[in-house]
């Protein structure tokens, strides 16, 4: 062996046997401390991007205070070391990482290296590495696994013993979950997929329903009532307005997932009599086409890769076989044109967050996607468990476009007092629906201006990454896709890893819903992108309120950190290629 | 008054009302917006327009000047991008 394969080998047992019996001492100590560790073990695996010697030397003196920790300050496993470089340092953290990090890549996985520049597997590293990580012990590696997935799944904070001083300070300050510190910036916003924020003009048209104009719109009686019911009635007009319908053809849910509920299960429950088969995929539409298709649903914009659908062509062939067509649109209305009567759709799904009106709640956010997950993997007794937990979610806004020539008629849901021509009973929220009908009213206005604008950053945005690093590649359709969600995959760098190092910057690797989990998206999957680069996936979401300046920071971080950690890996593979 | 001078004092009302946003994105999308739309009107001449106009830009800056209030009232962190020209400069 190289003989410096060799010095590696055994420093790295040194380390982690050191790890080892800190592990010990930190497990008889509080959870604070065994948080403390993690994020050690986080910050030394390049987890938390700029983890300096000083920063590390601080969280090491902190747990040493405590008494648990002299050992690792002793040795100096914090520090780098001279005669490698600082090799080392980073060396141990990335098996660390690799092993607290995820749970799906186990350290001895060839994963590790087989889209490595370099090409080949080394068994024989590999052998080691598990070696290497073994000695952790099955408990210790059990519990640091433990804490580190639920951090990134909770994204609660696991040092829990910072506390603010007194509460007003506190108040509006973000927290970072992995440093339980307060911050005094707040991260830049690349996440509009997940949901924009409220446009102030929004905001304006609906804070006199949330202060004096409190009347419900179904009262008949008096002047409040009458009020909120005009103000509900414009707000239809105006969402009608954004897609080419009728004013009579929308109804006010809860948001998308509630629109996309009431659509295909009421339609479908509505001719189960006569048909019984639905379709939610696009690929070879005609040839799944069957005499007992009541319903094909697709999306029109991909939430995680932004691709547009052939929606005019779908919806000509589904008219033409006397087919319902549903499409959610809820990443897409307001920013790409959309007519229902041009286009034949006979359902749309519209929410009210995603086009900078107001909020829903998470967990509608969350279901939403779940159900398009469920309902594309055509698991259907999932679906219907799903959706007998949707009742209780009448939060957020969103909107039913519902087709009356032809007529689409659909089996309500809901049962209560027969709101909105008994398809969806309950009060309709006047603030919400206020809001969401400016917010098509401005949409509609402003979608010109705003898509040249998202356009032209997009561009810069893809520019300025592939200009500096190379192997990035655009997830789906550069033609058909909407240029406001750029789905990049960095080649060798691990998704996740990039999104912890690009703390500053809100990003996601896919869909809200799914962000939970480390599995890769289904959507990537769907589209045949290689495993491996379905891990490294990135999406950048630009929005109205985006600036050039934003593109330009994200970019530049992005750059930044693609190119350390791929020089990470480089380093650490180079000294056993030397040694083969 | 003309409506040249009452387009340009609107113009002027507008940007400095804008200015006031604490939130970042608020802020640069107001004055990139008002100066947008007076580049792209610039041309107009029809008098019933520029009063149609006029009487957006009023309405816009009664909207700018609320919701400066109301996003002043709860305070904002400055993003990243602020604290870091804060420290260059």
């Amino acid at each position: 062996m190289h003989l410096y394969a060799r010095y590696a080998r055994e420093q790295v047992m040194d380390r982690i046997s050191i790890y080892r019996k800190s592990m010990d001492l930190v497990n008889a100590l509080c959870l604070d401390r065994i948080g403390s560790f993690c994020y050690l073990l986080d910050m030394l695996s390049g987890g938390v991007h700029s983890a300096s010697v000083e920063e590390v030397e601080r969280v090491v003196r902190n747990l040493d205070k405590e008494g648990c920790i002299t050992e690792i300050k002793r040795e100096g496993v914090y520090e780098m070391c001279e005669a490698c470089n600082g090799i080392w340092k980073r060396y141990l953290g990335l098996i660390l990482w690799r092993f607290v990090g995820t749970s799906k890549f186990q350290i001895g996985q060839v994963k590790f290296c087989s889209t490595c520049p370099t090409g080949q597997v080394d068994l024989k590293r590999m052998a080691f590495l598990q070696k290497a990580c073994n000695f952790l012990g099955p408990t210790n590696s059990r519990k640091v696994l433990n804490l580190t997935r639920q951090r990134l799944q909770t994204g609660r904070s696991l040092l829990t013993t910072v506390k603010p001083n007194n509460e007003d300070d506190a108040k509006g300050k973000l927290q970072d979950p992995r440093r339980g510190e307060q911050l005094d910036v707040r991260p830049l916003y690349m996440d509009v997929q997940a949901t924009t924020p409220v446009d102030p003009r929004v905001l304006d048209k609906m804070l006199p329903y949330l202060i004096g104009s409190y009347g419900n719109p179904h009262s008949r009686t008096h002047a409040y009532g009458w009020e909120s019911e005009a103000a509900v009635e414009k707000a239809r007009k105006q969402v009608a307005n954004l897609i080419g319908a009728d004013p009579r053809e929308i109804v006010f849910t809860s948001g998308a997932t509630e629109s996309n509920n009431v659509a295909i299960k009421g339609v479908s429950r509505f001719y189960k009599s006569k048909k019984r088969h639905i379709i939610t995929s696009q690929t070879d539409l005609e040839k799944a086409l069957t005499p007992e298709t009541t319903l094909v649903s697709v999306m029109t914009v991909n939430n995680e890769i932004g691709v547009k659908q052939p929606i005019q062509e779908i919806g000509a062939l589904c008219r033409e076989k006397k087919v319902f067509f549903h499409t959610d649109a809820a990443q897409a209305v307001g920013k790409v044109p959309l007519d229902v009567n041009e286009m034949k759709i006979d359902l749309m799904s519209i929410s009210g967050h995603k086009l900078y009106g107001p909020k829903a709640p998470r967990k509608a956010q969350y279901s939403a996607c779940e159900f398009d997950l469920l309902i594309s993997h055509g698991r259907s007794d999932s679906v219907s468990r799903q959706v007998k937990s949707m009742g209780s979610i009448t939060k957020g806004i969103g909107a039913l476009y519902i087709r009356r020539r032809p007529r689409v008629r659909i089996e309500a849901i809901q049962s209560g007092g027969g709101q909105e021509r008994g398809m969806r009973s309950g009060t309709v929220p006047t603030p919400l629906v206020v809001g969401l009908g400016a917010a098509c009213q401005l949409a509609q206005h402003e979608m010109e201006y705003d898509s040249k604008r998202i356009s032209k950053l997009a561009e810069r945005l893809i520019k300025r990454i592939t200009s500096q690093v190379t192997h990035v590649i655009r997830n789906g359709d550069a033609e058909a896709t909407y240029p406001g969600c750029v789905n990049l995959s960095f080649a060798y760098v691990e998704g996740e890893s990039l999104l912890m190092a690009l703390k500053d910057v809100a990003l996601s690797s896919g869909s809200a819903c799914t962000s939970a989990s480390l599995e890769p998206s289904y959507v990537l999957r769907a589209i045949g992108t290689d495993e491996d680069l379905a891990h490294s996936s990135i999406r950048f979401g630009i929005g109205r309120f985006t600036t050039e300046e934003e593109v330009d920071y994200t970019a530049d971080k992005c750059v930044l950190h693609v190119t350390r950690l791929r020089e990470m890996r480089s380093v650490i593979l180079m000294p056993y290629n030397s040694s083969l | 008054m003309t409506s040249r001078t009452k387009a340009l004092s609107l113009y002027k009302a507008l940007l400095r009302e804008s200015r006031k946003f604490s939130n970042y994105n608020f802020r640069t999308y107001a004055l990139r917006r008002v100066k947008d739309a007076f580049r792209e009107n610039k041309v107009v001449t029809d008098q019933s327009k520029i009063g149609e106009l006029l009487i957006f830009g009023e309405e816009s800056l009664k909207i700018i000047q609320r919701q400066v209030t109301v996003g002043q009232l709860y305070g904002d962190l400055p993003v990243v991008l602020e604290k870091k020209i804060e420290q260059t400069s």
